[in-house]
């Protein structure tokens, strides 16, 4: 287990700024998922702290210690990576085994681990097939067990689900995180999937054209964005985003084209113009409030999404179970001001008004 | 109402007139040479007033082979000359191939002035060194004298293993380029993520060469050796402008006797009897050559 630190990390190729000046300090035990988009820099960060890429100018350090002039190897970092990179030639138990073969490990002690590990990821009866023989989810366990036998201080996952479907994805999630809570190990996760962010991560580190937008818990990051992108890029359906004004006529209102959203008395008003964000759970449909046309109905299970025309633009509302309103019917809209996220229209940074 | 099966048995039929034509041509220029070979092989042919005379001969131009010393010589130097080509060709071209595929070898000029070379025409390239082998005039003395490395001229086609050997060094001049272009293209087939997985498994260079770079390219390594020792077998142009079998026969390869036996000694039967043993002998590392390219079956399990 190790503390992992990036101090003021910049990597340029040629002209490009692919990480702008990064500060991140990631506890022992920690799961922190690096989340964003493709070009954002995330893979950039995992391979520098990989010692796979070398950095333009900042420090690494590992337990305290500086470690950019240290190989890959001597950072005591393992790496899941996203096509699994697993050795074409070498069967299943000589690729887990690889590096203590390396090492030159007494035979027994190699077979011992590698059974160990290989019973762990349920791959024991596998041992003697090539990477070829085995399917996508066998694979990436395969790659999992090859970090695992290591036994390092850090482990860096780059987005490790992106060529499973959607079942063993979410399958493969839940046995990544029960392997950390197991081990307990320092893990730097990288995917573009918010959701995969949300449920794994102890905290998430949002960038956003190689900066760092926010640093945060997955409930900071839901509910408290630092800004009107980071409040866009997580959560599902994606968060309505709104201008308006404060109008201050029989109670303190923020006006939303003809829709007034009323707010406490406590509230601060700012100086500067302000747009304001509506997550779904915050809308209601019902018999109060504006008359709008349901424009789409998508039911995910649990929950139906309905996207209604509003206030020159849509907003979507969470719905309990399956609704069987229709499109094109007509419906009445209310917000809860409790829900209401303020971002300044200039900065996009989020404000604590309420 | 057509049946599938009737639609795939029609499907099949246009397909045998399209392949028809090809199939024609191969017939004309490859099958009727090695069935004519084939049966020359049997025959005693003569030359006699009216023209050829043609005699069943049985085994025996076969059994000439293993009688007459010149045919075990010459196969004994066509497998010496195969082995000492196919290794330095192969050990050059991966060098060749390694510094090509570093990043300081990246650039396509290196790639051009590799191929020179290989697109030389083959007499041409002969007769080049046979210049540089000049002994009063070539290159090759001039250069070694002024380094200081010789003190007289060496007649460097004058000895019977110097000779052999001399046109061996022209042979993998023209023949490295493209065994390591291959080579080459082997090396850029290894995703470069396995080297990173190795790095972090600990692997120093030499163990990603020897356990990432080495099974990568061991597909291209089998095909360079079959292609480069079916190169070798065949050889004949080198001797035939350099040597012409000389000095005391002893540049004498399989390809050239069989060439010298069939039209210069005219003894056409025991010539065609010789080809075919260099035919078989490339058959076969022909059938490993189409083993090894065969694709490999993936045999994914679910789960």
């Amino acid at each position: 287990m190790a503390t992992l630190e990036l101090i003021n990390i910049n990597k340029k190729f040629g002209d490009f700024t692919a990480v702008n000046d990064i500060n991140l300090r990631v506890e022992e035990g920690e799961f922190v998922t690096l989340l964003g988009p493709s070009g954002c820099g995330k893979s950039t960060l995992l391979n520098m702290t990989a010692g796979l890429e070398d950095v333009t100018s900042g420090e690494i350090h590992i337990n305290g210690e500086k470690v950019n002039h240290l190989g890959p190897f001597e950072r005591d970092v393992a790496m899941v990576f996203q096509n699994y990179a697993l050795y074409p030639h070498m069967t299943v138990e000589e690729n887990i085994g690889f590096s203590l073969r390396l090492r030159k490990r007494p035979k027994n002690e190699i077979q011992d681990k590698v059974r160990k590990v290989a019973e762990m990821l349920e791959l024991d009866k596998f041992m003697h097939r090539l990477p070829r023989e085995l399917s996508g989810g066998q694979q990436q366990r395969v790659a999992i067990g090859r970090a695992v036998i290591r036994e390092p201080s850090i482990f860096l996952f780059d987005e490790p689900f992106s060529n499973l479907d959607a079942a063993l994805r979410l399958k493969t999630r839940g046995e990544i995180k029960e392997l950390h809570q197991r081990l307990g190990v320092t893990s730097i996760f990288v995917t573009h999937d918010q959701e995969e962010a949300l449920s794994l991560s102890d905290r998430i580190a949002v960038l956003r054209l190689g900066q760092l937008e926010q640093f945060g818990t997955p409930e900071d990051v839901y509910s408290r964005p630092a800004s009107k992108y980071v409040a866009r890029f997580i959560g599902t359906p994606q968060m309505d985003i709104f201008a308006g004004s404060f109008v201050n006529a029989d109670g303190l209102h923020f006006q939303i084209g003809e829709a007034g959203i009323p707010l406490p008395v406590s509230f601060k008003i700012p100086d500067t113009a302000v747009d304001v964000g509506i997550r779904a759970e915050f809308v209601t449909l019902g018999s109060k409030g504006f008359d709008s046309a349901i424009r789409l109905v998508q039911p995910v299970g649990p929950f139906t999404y309905v996207t209604v025309d509003w206030q020159g633009g849509c907003v979507t509302a969470r719905v309990n179970g399956v609704s069987h309103m229709k499109p094109k019917e007509t419906i009445k809209v209310e917000i809860d001001p409790e829900g209401l996220l303020f971002f300044d229209r200039i900065t996009e940074k989020r404000m604590d008004l309420q | 109402m057509q049946t599938t099966n009737e639609y795939n048995r029609k499907r099949y039929r246009l397909g045998l007139w399209f392949v028809a034509p090809a199939v024609f041509v191969l017939l004309i220029v490859l099958a009727y040479p090695i069935f004519a070979s084939l049966v020359l092989s049997f025959l005693r042919v003569r030359f006699a007033g009216q023209g050829l005379s043609f005699e069943f001969n049985g085994l025996n131009n076969y059994a000439d082979l293993l009688r007459k010393d010149l045919f075990r010589e010459a196969l004994f130097r066509s497998v010496y000359y195969t082995v000492i080509e196919v290794v330095s060709v192969i050990v050059l071209a991966l060098l060749v191939a390694l510094m090509l595929n570093h990043p300081l070898g990246r650039s396509a000029f290196y790639r051009v002035v590799l191929l020179v070379p290989w697109a030389l025409a083959p007499v041409a390239n002969a007769v080049l060194w046979k210049w540089i082998y000049n002994a009063n005039y070539g290159i090759l003395n001039q250069a070694l004298r002024g380094l200081g490395a010789i003190e007289e001229n060496i007649i460097w086609l004058g000895k019977p293993w110097l000779a052999l050997n001399m046109i061996l060094v022209a042979d993998i001049w023209k023949a490295v380029p493209f065994i390591a272009l291959l080579i080459l293209a082997g090396l850029q087939n290894i995703p470069s993520y396995l080297y990173k997985a190795a790095r972090l498994d600990g692997a120093n260079a030499w163990q990603q060469f020897v356990h990432i770079t080495l099974p990568g390219i061991k597909t291209t390594f089998v095909i360079s050796i079959v292609l480069q020792s079916i190169w070798a077998l065949k050889v004949f142009d080198l001797i035939y402008v350099l040597t012409k079998g000389s000095p005391a026969d002893s540049t004498v390869l399989l390809n050239y006797l069989s060439w010298r036996e069939t039209f210069s000694n005219l003894d056409i039967g025991y010539g065609a009897a010789i080809a075919n043993v260099l035919f078989a002998l490339m058959l076969m590392l022909a059938l490993v050559y189409i083993r090894a390219l065969r694709p490999r079956q993936p045999q994914a399990q679910g789960g």
